[in-house]
């Protein structure tokens, strides 16, 4: 039993990061975004959650629904201010400038002891059904929520990935004066996008809290960030199937050490083990796999229409065709 | 068609452009030639607002577009080409050429809910590469990614990529540099085609044979300078011309 | 006046910490961020020789600078040189995997206790009267000194440093000139981490040693860096001394604890406003 316990909460912490992952895919992979501060709109996701549910005086005490979705609109609304500001960026640039706001985030969440109670935080923090299910099994049950979001986060981002819009996202990637050159508002786009993802983000903020059932500050360090790129490189970037196999086969190798039975004063060592096979992991895979585990596939337009409707020929044959497929609807 | 008055700019104390007055009528073919750094692509950025003009004015269709961005002018028909041609490398040649027109699909929430629509858009759109894409013999290739496809290819998908966006003006950056002489003779059996189908077109190029062998009239631009213009005789005999270029090379 | 003067001295080790940096964003392109972890071996070298091998403070000091400058090299040769051709994001994302692989290795030896040289607090220097600064400080301020007046003599003066010029212009360009660009690459690399090890230990020497120096500096340093107009090295210097200006002197209005935000926030309005950094936009 508690094998199993200690499995689900591998499950429910590697699909927490895969879901990030999915995430940072759609902006970071597929649109080509530098985006180095998603840690700051997870932040945001998991404080404003938290502080909307917890009872008064700190919080508001709403209903947990409540709590989740209010958490995706104050970081949709944080994160549209973020790339107002910085999406007009190139590359490094930008990199720098999200990595800054996410750092602002967190120096703002340890020191605001009023909003945030400082670098204490909160703790004891419900988790959903917690009054249905007994304790033994919750681990269970909450690595089963995170792994049906996970399938909804994925199959949201396969669809947008395969549809026009993952064409333009991907043309923006490969080359944006180009893109603009033939008439697309880019900025826009990268805006819009950006929101999305950190909307995404933020909602895997209040996964994170119920998962921790704690909140401080020390739980957003750019290490989260680290990860995530990290498992998004390691599956393949551009690639939805690669950002979930990387964040899990990392956070499996990282808690696998876990198992290693050591003396207690050794567990420092063994936590910088962790840190060295993670980096090692990295840089192997960029030396000799610099796709990631499963490249990004390429996937002709005409299987997808096949995919859409069966309908519609595929073949058009000269100039008549277009009055044909009209007719044949 | 497209006026050019009085255009300039300057790059840190370097004058780029000087002063520049051109002018392109509709069904024309226009070559734009001059020496290395002379300004020549400058001059494209300018008019298709990848770069502000220190002074002077555009003006296309009878409108003054100074002011509108690359994207607008791009709604008006006016689309550029680029030097060094690469398209979208990781995208197939269907995918670079149907993302071109504005779509309905490219919104993030429109395939979860407009899929009808969009796969009926899509069709259309998949319809017209096709036609296009067989017209400049890239047919078969349609579903190879675009990293794949020789310079002289890329330099056919660049023209089908401004065509998809219904250009009644094309600005061609050196369509026939690192074309080899079968591939340039298509590229000026296209261009003519184009021209007697009503399209526009203001070309620069190095490949001196090739102008003069397509164009109706040609300016010739040194140091930034508009220096000599007129139809490819008055130009090949100009002495100016002759002079910058020996001098350049 | 005390704000203004630790300022100086945030600003003076910033500078050492970020040429580095600088230098191999203008080379190689792309932002190193292993480069924090290299202040973070610096320092824990100079840690090593001094309190466990007890040397003498100074030999210490030298023989970790050196070390982590040959360190630094080796690491480059490695690591980085392989994957040169992948490209820059490649190159960024193997620095992410190396400053793990890095910061692994020191935890490892180290373990998670603070630290410190352990040195003996030096008197004060009065100056018109009041204490203005200590000898350790002064010693950080003119060693910082002493490092810009080598490296831009170095640059203007030496063939080597000029062929460093002409190749942050232009690589392909510069090996045409037939200018090595592997030696000089090798040297860049020495330079660099050499400099970054020298920052570890100044800031080990003006504050405590810990192992979250190497990623709390490295966000620092990239803002000095940006701020700075990319890879310009004169831009640089003035930027690490507004930025460690402006952390210190504005903690008088703020709480400590915002000190690096301060850092971040310039960094922003400064993209906001140039794009390009500060430099770039007086050049033209």
């Amino acid at each position: 039993m508690e094998i199993l316990v200690f499995i689900s909460g591998i499950i429910a912490l590697g699909g927490i990061y895969a879901m990030l992952a999915v995430a940072l895919n759609v902006n970071g992979g597929i649109l080509g975004l530098w985006d180095l501060g998603i840690v700051g709109y997870f932040a945001v996701g998991a404080y404003s959650y938290t502080l909307l549910t917890i009872e008064a005086p700190e919080g508001l005490g709403l209903p947990m629904i409540a709590g989740v979705i209010g958490s995706v609109i104050i970081t949709g609304l944080l994160s549209l201010f973020i790339g107002y500001i910085s999406l007009r960026l190139q590359s490094e640039y930008l990199l720098i400038t999200t990595f800054a706001f996410a750092e602002i985030i967190r120096i703002v969440a340890g020191n605001e002891e009023w909003l945030t109670n400082g670098n204490i935080g909160f703790f004891g923090l419900d988790k959903p059904f917690q009054e249905f299910i007994p304790g033994a099994n919750y681990m269970l049950f909450f690595s089963g929520l995170v792994l049906l979001t996970l399938a909804i986060f994925y199959i949201f981002a396969q669809r947008l990935a395969d549809s026009p819009m993952g064409r333009y996202m991907r043309a923006i990637r490969e080359n944006e004066i180009v893109t603009q050159s033939i008439g697309k508002k880019i900025y826009t786009t990268k805006l819009k996008v950006f929101v999305l993802s950190s909307c995404m983000v933020g909602l895997v903020g209040c996964f994170y809290v119920w998962y921790m059932s704690i909140i401080a500050p020390n739980m957003f360090t750019s290490a989260i960030t680290f990860t995530v790129w990290t498992a998004l490189v390691l599956g393949g970037i551009g690639n939805n199937r690669g950002a979930v196999i990387g964040a899990f086969v990392l956070i499996l190798v990282q808690e696998a050490t876990r198992f290693i039975p050591v003396p207690a004063e050794y567990s420092v060592v063994l936590a910088g083990l962790r840190q060295f096979i993670s980096g090692m992991m990295l840089i192997l895979v960029l030396r000799f796999l610099p796709q990631g585990l499963i490249a990004e596939k390429f996937k002709s337009v005409e299987k997808l229409f096949k995919f859409h409707d069966n309908s519609i020929i595929l073949e058009p044959k000269g100039v008549g065709k277009n009055a044909a497929s009209q007719g044949a609807e | 068609m497209l006026q050019v008055k009085g255009l300039s700019k300057n790059f840190g104390g370097v004058q780029a452009v000087k002063n520049v007055t051109l002018e392109v009528n509709k069904g024309e073919i226009v070559g734009l030639i001059g020496p290395n750094g002379a300004g020549k692509t400058t001059l494209f950025n300018m008019i298709s607002l990848f770069l502000t003009s220190n002074s002077g004015e555009i003006s296309f269709l009878e409108e003054k577009i100074d002011i509108a961005t690359p994207e607008a002018v791009v709604g008006k028909g006016l689309l550029r080409t680029f030097q060094t041609p690469v398209g979208f490398p990781k995208l197939s040649l269907l995918e670079n050429l149907m993302v071109v027109p504005p779509n309905e699909g490219e919104g993030i929430f429109s395939i979860f809910f407009k899929k009808k629509k969009i796969t009926r858009i899509e069709q259309d759109h998949y319809d017209k590469v096709c036609g296009l894409l067989r017209q400049f013999n890239l047919y078969e290739k349609r579903n190879e990614l675009a990293e794949n496809l020789s310079a002289a290819e890329l330099k056919l998908l660049e023209l089908c990529r401004q065509l998809m966006a219904n250009p009644k003006i094309m600005l061609l950056d050196e369509p026939a540099s690192g074309v080899n002489p079968i591939m340039l003779e298509k590229m000026v059996q296209h261009i003519l085609r184009l021209r007697s189908e009503g399209m526009t077109f203001l070309v620069i190029d190095h490949n001196l044979g090739f102008i003069y062998r397509i164009c109706d009239r040609i300016y010739c631009l040194a140091n930034g300078e508009l220096i000599a213009s007129g139809t490819p005789e008055e130009i090949s005999n100009n002495e100016k011309v002759k002079s910058v270029y020996l001098g350049a090379s | 006046m005390e704000y203004v003067i630790y300022g100086i001295i945030t600003g003076c080790i910033l500078i050492i910490a970020s040429i580095g940096f600088s230098m191999v964003w203008k080379t190689e392109n792309f932002l190193n961020i292993a480069h924090g972890q290299m202040l973070l071996i610096g320092a824990y070298m100079a840690y090593l020789f001094k309190s466990v091998l007890n040397f003498p403070f100074a030999l210490a000091m030298i023989f970790s600078v050196i070390a982590t400058a040959v360190l630094g090299l080796l690491l480059a040769k490695v690591f980085y040189f392989p994957v040169r051709k992948s490209g820059i994001l490649v190159l960024l994302f193997t620095s992410i995997g190396l400053s793990w692989v890095i910061y692994g290795i020191v935890q490892a030896i180290v373990g998670p206790q603070i630290r410190t040289f352990g040195l003996e607090t030096s008197n004060m220097i009065e100056v018109f009267g009041s204490q203005i600064l200590s000898y350790q400080e002064l010693f950080i301020i003119l060693i910082s000194l002493a490092c810009v007046f080598v490296l831009h003599f170095i640059l203007t003066k030496t063939k080597n440093g000029k062929g460093f010029r002409a190749m942050a212009e232009n690589r392909d360009l510069a090996q045409i000139r037939g200018i090595n660009s592997k030696k000089l690459s090798n040297y860049v690399w020495l330079i660099s981490s050499g400099l970054a090890g020298l920052a570890g230990i100044l800031l080990a020497m003006s504050g405590t040693l810990n192992m979250e120096l190497g990623w709390h500096q490295i966000l620092i340093i990239m803002s000095v860096v940006i701020v700075g107009g990319m890879g310009n090295l004169y831009g640089t210097m003035l930027a690490a001394l507004i930025i460690g200006l402006s952390m210190d002197v504005s903690t008088i209005i703020v709480p400590t604890s915002y000190r690096t935000a301060i850092a971040f926030i310039i960094v922003i309005l400064v993209l906001l406003i140039r794009p390009q950094g500060l430099s770039k936009g007086g050049a033209h």
